[in-house]
Order: C-alpha cells, then sequence, then structure tokens
C-alpha cells in the first residue's frame, strides 16, 4: 500500500487529499526545473544547490514510474501471448525511435555548442537509453500481463 | 447524481452524522452523496443500502 496508511478512512476526504498531493506535486516538479534551468543558463545559484535540485527531481520523478512500472497498469489489453508478443513489437518499435530523436537532439545541441559532449559519449548515452527504455517497458509488460491473467 | 438516500435515513430516523458512523464515513460525505454531489463507490453504496435495509436500485436507480 506504500505510504497511504496516513490516509483517512473516509473515501471523499481520501480522494480530495490524494488529488492536494497530486497538485503539490506537479507544483514541486515544476520549481525544481525552474531551479535546474535557472542554475543551468543564468547560474542563478551554487553549482551544488543546482545539483540538489537535480537530484531530488529525479528522486520525485523516479520513484512515481518505478512504482508505475511495477504496478502492471501500463498495458491493460494484453492478456494472451499474441497480445504480449504484439505489444513487444511496439515496445522495442517505439525503443529505436526514441533513441534515434535522442540522438538527434544531442547531435544538435553538440553541433550548436550548447553542450559539451564528444562524439562517444553520446554515442553511449543513446544507447544506454535506448536499453533503459526498452528494458523498463518490458518489464512493466510482463508486470501488465501477470496481472492481466491473474 | 439524484437518489433516495435522505430520504429512507429519514425513515429510518437516522441523522446524517449516526449513517455516517455506521458506514464509515464522514458526515460531510453522507450530506455531499445526499445532495448528488459526489458519486460514492460501489463499497460505500453497498453499506448504505444494508444500513437502510434497502437495494441499490430503491437507493440510486435513476428513473429516466
Amino acid at each position: 500500500m506504500g505510504f497511504v496508511f496516513f490516509l483517512p478512512k473516509d473515501e471523499y476526504k481520501r480522494m480530495r487529499i490524494l488529488q492536494f498531493m497530486a497538485e503539490s506535486f506537479l507544483l514541486l516538479v515544476i520549481v525544481l526545473l525552474l531551479g535546474v534551468f535557472l542554475n543551468r543558463f543564468l547560474k542563478f545559484f551554487d553549482d551544488e544547490i543546482g545539483f540538489l535540485f537535480l537530484i531530488v527531481l529525479m528522486s520525485a520523478l523516479g520513484y512515481g514510474i518505478i512504482r508505475y512500472i511495477f504496478s502492471g497498469i501500463e498495458y491493460v489489453t494484453v492478456f494472451d501471448k499474441n497480445d504480449f508478443k504484439k505489444e513487444l513489437k511496439k515496445i522495442s518499435r517505439s525503443g529505436f525511435k526514441f533513441a534515434f530523436i535522442f540522438f538527434a537532439i544531442s547531435s544538435s545541441l553538440k553541433f550548436f555548442n550548447v553542450i559539451n559532449f564528444n562524439w562517444y559519449d553520446i554515442f553511449g548515452l543513446t544507447f544506454i537509453v535506448l536499453i533503459l527504455i526498452i528494458l523498463m517497458n518490458y518489464i512493466s509488460l510482463c508486470f501488465s500481463f501477470k496481472k492481466n491473467a491473474e | 447524481m439524484n437518489n433516495q438516500v435522505k430520504k429512507y435515513r429519514m425513515d429510518k430516523n437516522l441523522t446524517q452524522t449516526e449513517l455516517a458512523e455506521l458506514v464509515g464515513a464522514t458526515r460531510q460525505t453522507i450530506g455531499l452523496i445526499e445532495s448528488g454531489k459526489y458519486n460514492p463507490s460501489l463499497n460505500l453504496c453497498v453499506s448504505i443500502a444494508k444500513v437502510l435495509s434497502k437495494t441499490l436500485d430503491d437507493l440510486f436507480w435513476e428513473d429516466s
């Protein structure tokens, strides 16, 4: 059940508090993104504070993403092996598309001297992104398939 | 969503607070249900139906 043990038993109150928590999380993400942006381009804060903004942002988003992946609620139409195979092909295709877009954007940023990475870094990062995207979606697919089969 | 919760609650001589305690909700939630401003979950609907000794149709069915 995660951290929901502190929520009230009354369902209306519980629903409203969860809405407020979702809104405050969105606000937190916006503020942190703003902090990272201000630090990166305007040097508004010290490097340590900018790094801290990034860590907190990644933790908040990362927790939500990980919970979502392991919840099995992403692939709601996968009920048998055929559905599983079809979805797996889609995951591979979309993973490669995403990696291509990532590579294109990174290369453009390097071309316009916005980032300082060398080509090995860009290729390496693209490869890691490709593996991560496919792996995350595959895990989510497995959990969804297991949940739907129950 | 209109419903008959208030009518049958009053037939049973229950206050909103009493009904709320019996079904594990708050008085505010019962008030919101009766005024049609909140749609309760099926669990809560069934709890209310049991306390008021009515069916879900009696309490929540809307005539077209």
